[in-house]
C-alpha cells in the first residue's frame, strides 16, 4: 500500500509543475454551467417546471454535475496508457514491483484528489454566484449517500478506462473505441441533459447501465429526487466496480503474454 | 518549383501533395481510416435524442422550431466533417510537436510550417460525415418550405467557409498557447465543451453580456447559428458586417500568435 501512496503522491507533485493546466480546468464547471444557464433560461420560460426540475434544481444539477465529472481524472489517463502500450513503454510496469492497475488507480486518484480542492471552491463561487438559485441539499444524510455514490462511479469510471488503455495490447490504436464510449457515456451519465427528461421507457433501460448511478443519481439525491433509489446504485456500483476488477485483472494478464514491448 | 509559381500555386501544389501522402497512409490502416466517421456517427446520433428529447418538453427554442433546429444540426455537422477532413487533427497535434520539439523538423524546412502542419494529417473519412448533415439541412429546408435558389446557395456556402476559418483560427490562437504554458490539456477540454455546446444550442438563446461573449470574445455561438439564420430566416447587414468582422480578427490574432510563438521558441531542449 505505501509504494502506491508514494506512486499518489508523485502524481501530485506532477500536477503542480503544471498548475496553469489546472487552473484552466478548475474553468470547466464554470464554463459547463453557464451555458446550462443560457440555455435552460429560454427553455423554463413561461414554465415552472421541466421533468421534475424547477430552474433552480437544473442550474444546481448541471453545477454537482459538472463537479462529478471533474473529478473524473482517468479520462485523459487513457491516451497516456495506451501510448505506452503502443510504444513499447509498457514495459517498465511489468518488471517493477507493482500491479499496473494499482498504478493507473494510484495516478489518477492522487489526481482527482488535487483537483477536488481546486473544484470545490469553483463550486462554492458557482453557488454563491447563483444565490437563491443554487438549491441547498435536501438532508446531510443525501449528501452522503451521493457522495459515496460518486465515490464508487470514479472507481467505476477509472476502471473502465484502464480496460479501455489495455485494449491498445491488442488492436493498438484505441482512440475511436475511447471517443465513442466518451460521447456514449456522457448521454448515459446525464452530463447532457438530466435523464428524467427522456421517455419513461428509455430511463427504465437507462438503469440498466452503471453510468446512470456514476452522474445523474447522485446529482438527484443531493437534489432530494430519486432518494428511494440510493441503496440500489450503491449496490450496483459496487456489483460493477467488481466485476470490472475481476475483469481488469483477468484482461492484462491475458494480454501481458502476447505483448512484445516493442513500439510501433 | 518553377520560378513563376505564385505563392497560392505554391501553397495548392503542396496541399495536392500533402493529400496523396495522407491518403496513402491512411490507406495502410483501414480501420483508423473509419474513426472519425464512427466518433462523430455516435455524436450525431445522441445529438438528435438529446434534441427530440427536449423538444417533448419544449415547443421551441427561443423561437426556433424543430426543424430549425434539425437545420442547425446538419450544418454543424457539416462543419464538423468538413474540419475534421482538413485541418484538426493537425492543429490539435501542435502543442505535442512543441513539447517534444518535433516542431524543429517543420521549421527547417523550405515551405510555410504553419500550413504543412495544419493540412498533414487530413481525414478522409471524416468527409463521409458530412452526407448525414447534408441529408438533415435538406430533409429540415423542405419541412421549412424554403424556395432554393442561386443567392441562397451560394450565401450559405460562403458563410460556411467563412466559419471553417474562423473554426480554424480558434483551434490554432488555443494550441498557440503551448509555446508559453507547454502543457494545455486543460483547454483543450474546454474547447471542446464549446464545441459541444455550440452544437447544441443555437447562438439565438444567447442575450446581453451572454451574447457579447459567444458572438464576439469567444465566437463558438456563430458556427452554426449564422447558416442556418441566413438560410432560414435571412441575416440582418449588421450581422454579416459582424460575421465579417468577427472572423478577419480572429484570421490577423491567430497568424500574430503563431509568429510570436515561434519566436519565443527554443525547441525542447530548452
Amino acid at each position: 500500500m505505501k509504494k502506491y501512496l508514494e506512486i499518489g503522491r508523485i502524481s501530485m507533485k506532477t500536477q503542480l509543475a503544471y498548475r496553469f493546466d489546472v487552473y484552466v480546468g478548475a474553468l470547466m464547471p464554470f464554463i459547463r454551467v453557464f451555458l446550462a444557464y443560457a440555455l435552460w433560461q429560454v427553455l423554463f420560460q413561461g414554465k415552472r417546471e421541466i421533468g421534475g426540475f424547477s430552474f433552480g434544481m437544473m442550474l444546481t444539477y448541471y453545477i454537482i454535475g459538472a463537479f462529478i465529472q471533474r473529478l473524473d481524472q482517468s479520462n485523459n489517463m487513457v491516451w497516456d496508457t495506451a501510448g505506452e502500450i503502443r510504444e513499447g513503454k509498457f514495459s517498465k510496469y511489468m518488471v517493477r514491483p507493482v500491479s499496473p492497475l494499482g498504478h493507473f488507480l494510484s495516478v489518477s486518484f492522487a489526481k482527482t484528489l488535487y483537483i477536488l480542492a481546486v473544484t470545490l471552491l469553483t463550486v462554492v463561487v458557482l453557488a454563491l454566484l447563483f444565490g437563491d438559485l443554487f438549491v441547498l441539499p435536501s438532508s446531510l444524510l443525501n449528501v452522503l449517500i451521493a457522495a459515496v455514490m460518486s465515490l464508487l462511479g470514479l472507481l467505476f469510471m477509472a476502471l473502465l478506462n484502464y480496460l479501455t488503455a489495455l485494449l491498445a495490447f491488442k488492436f493498438n490504436d484505441v482512440t475511436g473505441w475511447h471517443l465513442v464510449k466518451g460521447n456514449v457515456v456522457e448521454f448515459l451519465a446525464g452530463a447532457l441533459i438530466p435523464l428524467s427528461l427522456l421517455p419513461g421507457w428509455m430511463q427504465d433501460v437507462m438503469q440498466l447501465f452503471p453510468f446512470y448511478y456514476t452522474q445523474y443519481l447522485p446529482a438527484s439525491i443531493y437534489l432530494g429526487l430519486n432518494t428511494n433509489k440510493g441503496l440500489q446504485g450503491i449496490l450496483v456500483l459496487m456489483l460493477w466496480d467488481g466485476l470490472l476488477w475481476f475483469l481488469a485483472q483477468r484482461t492484462y494478464h491475458r494480454f501481458r503474454r502476447v505483448y512484445e514491448g516493442v513500439g510501433v | 518549383m518553377t520560378k513563376n509559381e505564385s505563392k497560392l500555386q505554391r501553397h495548392w501544389r503542396l496541399f495536392g501533395v500533402l493529400l496523396k501522402f495522407r491518403l496513402s497512409n491512411q490507406m495502410i490502416y483501414r480501420a483508423s481510416f473509419w474513426t472519425a466517421f464512427f466518433v462523430d456517427v455516435s455524436l450525431f446520433l445522441i445529438q438528435m435524442v438529446v434534441f427530440n428529447t427536449l423538444f417533448l418538453n419544449v415547443d421551441n427554442i427561443n423561437g426556433w422550431t424543430k426543424y430549425q433546429m434539425v437545420f442547425f444540426v446538419g450544418t454543424f455537422t457539416i462543419l464538423d466533417g468538413l474540419n475534421m477532413f482538413l485541418y484538426f487533427f493537425g492543429v490539435i497535434n501542435i502543442p505535442r510537436k512543441i513539447r517534444t520539439g518535433q516542431l524543429d523538423l517543420y521549421l527547417t524546412k523550405p515551405v510555410n510550417s504553419l500550413f504543412w502542419l495544419s493540412f498533414e494529417s487530413m481525414d478522409f473519412g471524416s468527409v463521409f460525415i458530412t452526407i448525414p448533415g447534408i441529408v438533415m439541412v435538406v430533409y429540415a429546408a423542405i419541412h421549412l418550405g424554403i424556395q432554393l435558389t442561386v443567392g441562397g446557395l451560394l450565401g450559405y456556402l460562403l458563410l460556411l467557409l467563412l466559419m471553417i476559418l474562423l473554426f480554424y483560427d480558434i483551434m490554432l490562437i488555443i494550441r498557440t498557447a503551448a509555446f508559453r504554458f507547454i502543457k494545455i490539456d486543460a483547454l483543450g477540454e474546454l474547447e471542446n465543451e464549446l464545441i459541444g455546446f455550440s452544437m447544441k444550442v443555437p447562438g439565438v438563446v444567447f442575450k446581453g453580456v451572454s451574447k457579447l461573449i459567444l458572438y464576439v470574445l469567444l465566437p463558438y455561438a456563430l458556427f452554426a447559428t449564422i447558416p442556418t439564420q441566413f438560410f432560414t430566416e435571412g441575416l440582418t447587414g449588421g450581422m454579416w458586417l459582424l460575421v465579417l468582422g468577427v472572423v478577419s480578427a480572429f484570421t490577423l490574432l491567430a497568424q500574430m500568435l503563431w509568429r510570436w510563438g515561434l519566436k519565443s521558441y527554443s525547441s525542447a531542449s530548452s
